[in-house]
């Protein structure tokens, strides 16, 4: 002969009920603890990479931009360059060489490209934001990249330095990220 | 048991613009404000240079 469970009387189910809402509450309070937190930190690490983007932007404003308006503006200036767009190859390095020629546009040049070359530092050490930098400051890059690269060839070769004006040509190559990416 | 699902997400999407949204507005004021040399870049002639992008805009 084999005893029956006896049957739960209400009160005791009720509060059965009641204790598995508040595990469940327990249990899904504690998974969207830990994933709430995890997403947190990532933002703020990805806020304080744009924060920095934002700083070189300022930086970029107060000393490095005028430099850059003055090199853009002279070479849009030189004569020479109203024939640019038709000019061979050769004719185009003839043309830079002679525009870089003078000191006062090698100058500015430096002074953009050392800015260039902290800002790509600061992207590969992971401490700024890549697609911030894009939206930022490849079109400068842009500019003076393709404006000065015979330039940039000819002082590598003639110095032996690879690495010279590298951090404007990665800025200049720079492929943007998935934005999810951007936060991890 | 999908409403903690939706309004946990929901709050991830509203951090998520919250935090984006400044990124954008300055870059956007930003590109609006560049000025350019690019009409007379090399890689916009008829013999581009090798070191130019192949995708040009």
């Amino acid at each position: 002969m084999t005893d029956k469970p006896t049957p739960k009387r209400p009160r005791a189910q009720k509060i059965d009920l009641i204790e598995r809402i508040a595990k469940l509450v327990q249990n899904l309070t504690i998974i969207f603890g830990v994933f709430a937190g995890v997403f947190a930190l990532l933002i703020s690490q990805h806020d304080k990479r744009v924060q920095n983007v934002l700083t070189f932007r300022t930086e970029f404003t107060a000393t490095v931009r005028p430099d850059y308006l003055t090199l853009i503006s002279d070479w849009n200036s030189f004569p020479e360059t109203d024939k640019i767009l038709s000019a061979t190859q050769d004719e185009q390095k003839q043309i830079v060489s002679d525009f870089f020629a003078k000191e006062e546009n090698e100058k500015h040049f430096l002074s953009v490209a050392d800015f260039f070359n902290t800002l790509s530092a600061c992207i590969e050490h992971g401490a700024c934001d890549r697609n911030s930098v894009i939206y930022l400051f490849q079109d400068t890059a842009t500019a003076v990249f393709e404006m000065a690269g015979y330039y940039i060839e000819a002082k590598r070769k003639e110095d032996q330095d690879p690495t010279f004006a590298r951090g404007l040509e990665n800025i200049y190559r720079l492929n943007s990220e998935f934005f999810l990416f951007s936060y991890v | 048991m999908r409403t903690p699902i939706y309004a946990f997400a929901s709050i991830f999407v509203i951090i998520l613009a919250l935090t984006v949204a400044p990124g954008f507005a300055a870059a956007a004021t930003a590109n609006s404000a560049a000025d350019t040399g690019r009409n007379k870049s090399p890689c916009r002639g008829d013999n581009p240079p090798s070191y130019c992008k192949k995708t040009h805009d």
